[in-house]
């Protein structure tokens, strides 16, 4: 049934959590000052923080749950759902806000058919918008997980969820 | 800040609104001036909890020489030599504005219409974004949770204009008190009908009493759905305790100073206020300056 299947599979992230989560601790040191390098490595593994990460935080840190939450939920580094495997994130910083980057964030909701914060149904794309992201030169400028693509035209946008995909196939068949 | 190391005593001489004032030094800005007769309204303040500067009401001028600054009273430290203007133009006027800018988040508060008519605000010129609002982030649930109660039940979510208070009701931190809602200058949070509604579906049967798990009793089981309001237990705590929170008896915070504070609208206007009804002369209110004209 789907809903057993379900819970079987927030059981399986929630076992994966507190294994992630004994990790990081047990390389960073379970003292309150570590709390956000921890959240760091648990998002970088996990791709967010799942609920019983934040829980298993605040058991190993000995700190109120409350608190963990709140540093969490603050920084914009973390997130609290499951992101896709590429992280699309839109520069909107002022020199590629000058340079038509808000038309360009349209044109990826209009083509990956979501709005911004959120995550295609296949899982594939997750669209962000950021600030600056340093690369002003190379305006309107995309990071996809860590790689940038400058110069970017309403265009180019509509292209590149295709041209992401096939690369990594390409990358598959190898 | 400008210190005086000539000083050798602990007591020192400030200038409060041209009056020569002898304090301790080190003590808080506002208390020193409400003991001293001085009208300054807060939202964020309460005796007992950690000062916040949340709510910027509380700001005034102070001046040493040619050097002056505008701080919040409520959390400054006064040092000898210190001049503070807690009424003049200049401060109404900045007040006046943190005043408007209150109200545009939360228009319907009627501690901040109180708050406008006694200085003369009648409009705010910032667009409010969500009418119902009524929370205005003072974060004095949030302190009394983590200071007074302890159970850390209640925190800031998100940041920037994303930010709320939030609470984590399934994490079985929160024991139901009700303080958070009882400090809400602004009534907030809405305790009975909603928090209590998780509260109950959390413990099911098996419900300790609330007043159990403040620690004004030995365990004990709630036989009445957690409808305190109709229980006998609530009614002879209530009597104990009025009109302060049982829990700030529970954890022997100084009943005055929450009293005085807590009484919301008396705090907030001087006694010869319209809207004062009150009619206490509680040491907070008693003795207070008439409210600033509008300038």
């Amino acid at each position: 049934m789907a809903v057993e299947q379900a819970i079987q599979e927030t059981k399986l992230v929630a076992d994966e959590a507190v294994r992630v989560v004994d990790d990081a601790v047990a390389n960073l040191g379970a003292s309150a000052d570590q709390l956000i390098a921890i959240l760091q490595q648990v998002q970088r593994t996990m791709g967010y923080l799942p609920r019983a990460a934040l829980r298993r935080i605040a058991e190993a840190l000995d700190m109120p749950f409350m608190q963990v939450f709140q540093v969490a939920t603050f920084y914009k580094a973390f997130s609290l759902e499951p992101r896709g495997r590429r992280v699309i994130s839109v520069c909107t910083g002022t020199a590629c806000h000058v340079r038509q980057s808000p038309l360009i964030l349209e044109a990826l909701e209009r083509k990956l058919g979501i709005e911004v914060g959120q995550t295609t149904d296949d899982g594939e794309f997750t669209l962000l918008k950021v600030g600056c992201l340093g690369a002003c030169a190379l305006g309107p400028v995309i990071d996809v997980n860590g790689a940038v693509f400058g110069q970017m035209t309403v265009a180019k946008a509509e292209k590149l969820p295709d041209q992401l995909l096939k690369e990594d196939h390409r990358g598959t068949q190898k | 800040m400008i210190k005086n190391p000539t000083t050798p005593s602990d007591t020192i001489t400030i200038t409060l609104d041209g009056q020569p004032i002898t304090a301790k030094k080190g003590e808080i800005l506002l208390d020193v001036a409400r003991r001293n007769g001085a009208f300054i309204p807060t939202l964020c303040h309460l005796d007992g909890l950690t000062p916040y500067g949340a709510c910027r009401l509380c700001t005034v001028k102070v001046k040493h020489g040619s050097w002056s600054k505008f701080v919040t009273s409520c959390n400054y430290p006064i040092w000898d030599g210190l001049e503070v203007e807690t009424a003049t133009d200049e401060v109404n006027q900045n007040r006046k504005l943190v005043i408007e800018a209150l109200l545009s988040r939360a228009p319907k508060a009627p501690v901040l219409q109180n708050l406008a008519k006694t200085y003369g605000v009648t409009t705010t010129r910032f667009p409010n974004l969500d009418p119902a609002e009524k929370c205005i982030l003072c974060g004095l649930c949030v302190r009394v949770c983590d200071d007074v109660v302890g159970a850390h039940a209640i925190g800031f979510v998100g940041r920037g204009q994303d930010r709320r208070v939030g609470i984590h009701i399934n994490d079985a931190a929160c024991i139901g008190c009700g303080a958070c809602s009882y400090v809400c200058p602004t009534d907030a949070i809405d305790m009975e009908s909603v928090t209590v509604g998780h509260f109950r579906d959390r413990w099911g049967e098996d419900r300790p009493c609330r007043y159990s798990l403040m620690g004004l009793l030995p365990g004990s089981v709630c036989h009445n759905n957690y409808e305190c309001w109709r229980c006998e237990t609530d009614q002879t705590i209530m009597d104990l305790c009025q009109p302060v929170h049982p829990v700030f008896v529970a954890r022997g915070i100084d009943n005055a100073g929450v009293r005085s504070v807590i009484r919301k609208m008396s705090v907030m206007i001087p006694p010869d206020h319209e809207d004062c009804d009150d009619g206490s002369t509680d040491e907070a209110t008693a003795g207070q300056q008439s409210p600033p004209s509008d300038t």
